[in-house]
């Protein structure tokens, strides 16, 4: 149901407040509401994105070039929920390798994580080669401020309250009593429970906040906005290939799952364990990318020049139709590092509490990765006669290179089962702290290559079968 | 004849077979060979053009 007027639930306590209505939140309240559980959400920001709110998402960035942090977040029912590309995929085993829970802990919870998320289809993760796996990704559809507002409207268990902003916590060596919030006026909300669900960046800044404003409800030194990760996402090549061959070379392979390759198609690798502990590399996930080719293509025209008998092979098979532009894109796992980190800027938003300050950069370990697994897809292209591949200059020198990210925002609060280098334990509870979690991708250990959604889903939910058990 | 140069002729006759039935096989895996590893003798030079480095066969020009 929507609470509009705070008033009238001000002395209710709840068993649970959770505090952001994003993936994480919404997934949360909605496995509470099939226990029975009653549970507050509070979200700062409307049912829709409103311009004014832009303020308080604001930041500084230091390091390197970053998205603009306010464009990189959403403060509205549904979050980022609402903006999301819809890609979804599983973390592999050995992404788990330092977490304190593993992979076959979140397996439980696919099922309803994919209901949530309204996924029809099943992951799969094959060997390509000796070096390369192939994978895919589902997309879901869901736009989680459209899906489920008239879903909680109608809840008899699961409150909501827009526009009330997240203030701070009240209470004593680790035991939160009560948050102060704001919804034109100020209300003191107890609970029993309470969850941080604002987002990858949010939390981090909410709990360095909290600790500012009550430093003795913290009892423990916690590394908070350390070890922040994104996904860097770039370009790395383009080629030609012969469609027809690379469809061969997957039949005889037995790449079970391989898709057909047609013009439009999509085929992701990505580097397997031994690969990466042999070469010493972080992992990344190719997108390549199948186009129609002509003579006019630049890719043409390159390899006109630079190998002559190559284009010569193709015209003296009659293979024009069944060559392919290829444009192959890397998604990129970071490194959780100490120093790069979210803390608290000087800068204040217009409720007078402080703005976030992101020390953010890429590393050479990042570059030779991408370089190591597209030479690698290039070997296997060139080795078989499928095509050749061209791959970006910038991976050869030291020169930087022009990056997006994928908007993943993760770490900053990361699970751990020392409280100097971790923030939250295995059930995601602050380390020192009674009754405060934490949900959402800042929570994550290591960032892998894949879209974090998915994974986030399964640990809300997961977080929501515990606190129940509590 | 003495018991010892009969064993030695045998032991002749046993390694003459032995390498006639290894020579055998191995010319009749020549065809194979080609085919086979023929993608693992490829030799791949990197060649730069406009911002591009391109992985190829040293026959590609």
């Amino acid at each position: 149901m929507i609470v509009d007027n705070l008033d009238l639930i001000k002395n209710k306590n709840f068993f649970v407040i959770i505090i952001g209505s994003g993936p994480a939140g919404i997934s949360s309240a909605i496995q509470f509401e099939k226990k029975n559980i009653e549970c507050l959400i509070i979200e700062a920001g409307d049912k829709e994105s409103k311009s004014q709110n832009m303020d308080y998402l604001r930041g500084e960035v230091e390091g390197q070039a970053y998205n603009d942090l306010e464009n990189s977040r959403s403060r509205q029912f549904g979050g980022t929920g609402n903006l999301w590309g819809g890609n979804c995929n599983p973390m592999n085993t050995w992404d788990f390798k330092d977490w304190p829970i593993q992979k076959k802990d979140l397996a439980i919870y696919e099922k309803n994580a994919k209901e949530i998320l309204n996924l029809k289809n099943n992951f799969f993760l094959d060997k390509y080669n000796d070096n390369l796996n192939l994978y895919n990704l589902d997309w879901s559809d869901v736009k989680f401020g459209n899906k489920y507002y008239n879903y909680i409207k109608k809840s008899k268990y699961i409150h909501l309250s827009l526009n009330t902003i997240f203030e701070s916590c009240n209470g004593v060596d680790g035991y939160v009593e009560s948050i102060n919030c704001i919804k034109e006026k100020r209300y003191s909300l107890k609970s029993k429970y309470f969850i941080l669900s604002c987002g990858g960046m949010e939390n981090s800044r909410l709990l360095l906040w909290s600790k500012a404003t009550t430093p003795k409800l913290f009892s423990k030194s916690l590394p908070i906005g350390n070890y922040y990760m994104d996904h860097p996402f770039h370009s790395v090549g383009e080629g030609l290939v012969n469609y027809k061959k690379l469809n061969i070379y997957n039949k005889i392979n037995n790449i079970k799952n391989a898709p057909l390759i047609t013009c439009d198609s999509l085929m992701n690798l990505s580097a397997n364990k031994n690969f990466m502990l042999k070469k010493n590399i972080l992992n990344s996930g190719l997108y390549i990318g199948f186009q129609d080719a002509n003579k006019y293509d630049s890719v043409f025209k390159q390899l006109r020049c630079i190998a002559p008998n190559f284009i010569k092979k193709i015209y003296d098979e009659k293979a024009t139709k069944d060559t392919y532009k290829i444009k192959i894109d890397i998604l990129q796992e970071q490194e959780a590092l100490y120093n790069r980190k979210i803390s608290l800027s000087e800068k204040k938003d217009p409720n007078n509490m402080s703005l976030i300050k992101l020390n953010w950069w890429k590393t050479s370990e990042e570059k030779l990765s991408a370089k190591i697994i597209s030479e690698e897809l290039s070997k296997i292209f060139l080795k078989n006669e499928i095509g050749r591949i061209g791959l970006d200059e910038f991976l050869f020198n030291d020169e930087d290179y022009e990056t997006t990210v994928g908007y993943h925002q993760m770490g900053g609060t990361r699970m751990g089962s020392d409280h100097k280098d971790s923030v939250v334990d295995k059930n995601l509870k602050v380390h020192g702290f009674v009754n405060l979690f934490v949900s959402g991708s800042s929570v994550f250990r290591s960032s892998s290559h894949v879209h974090p959604t998915y994974t986030i889903v399964k640990l809300a939910i997961r977080l929501s079968e515990h606190i129940s058990k509590l | 004849m003495t018991c010892s140069s009969v064993n030695n002729i045998l032991m002749k006759k046993r390694n003459f077979i032995k390498i006639i039935s290894k020579l055998s096989f191995a010319l009749c895996s020549i065809p194979f060979i080609k085919s086979i590893n023929f993608d693992k003798i490829k030799k791949q030079i990197y060649k730069k053009k406009f911002s591009k480095v391109w992985i190829l066969d040293i026959n590609d020009s």
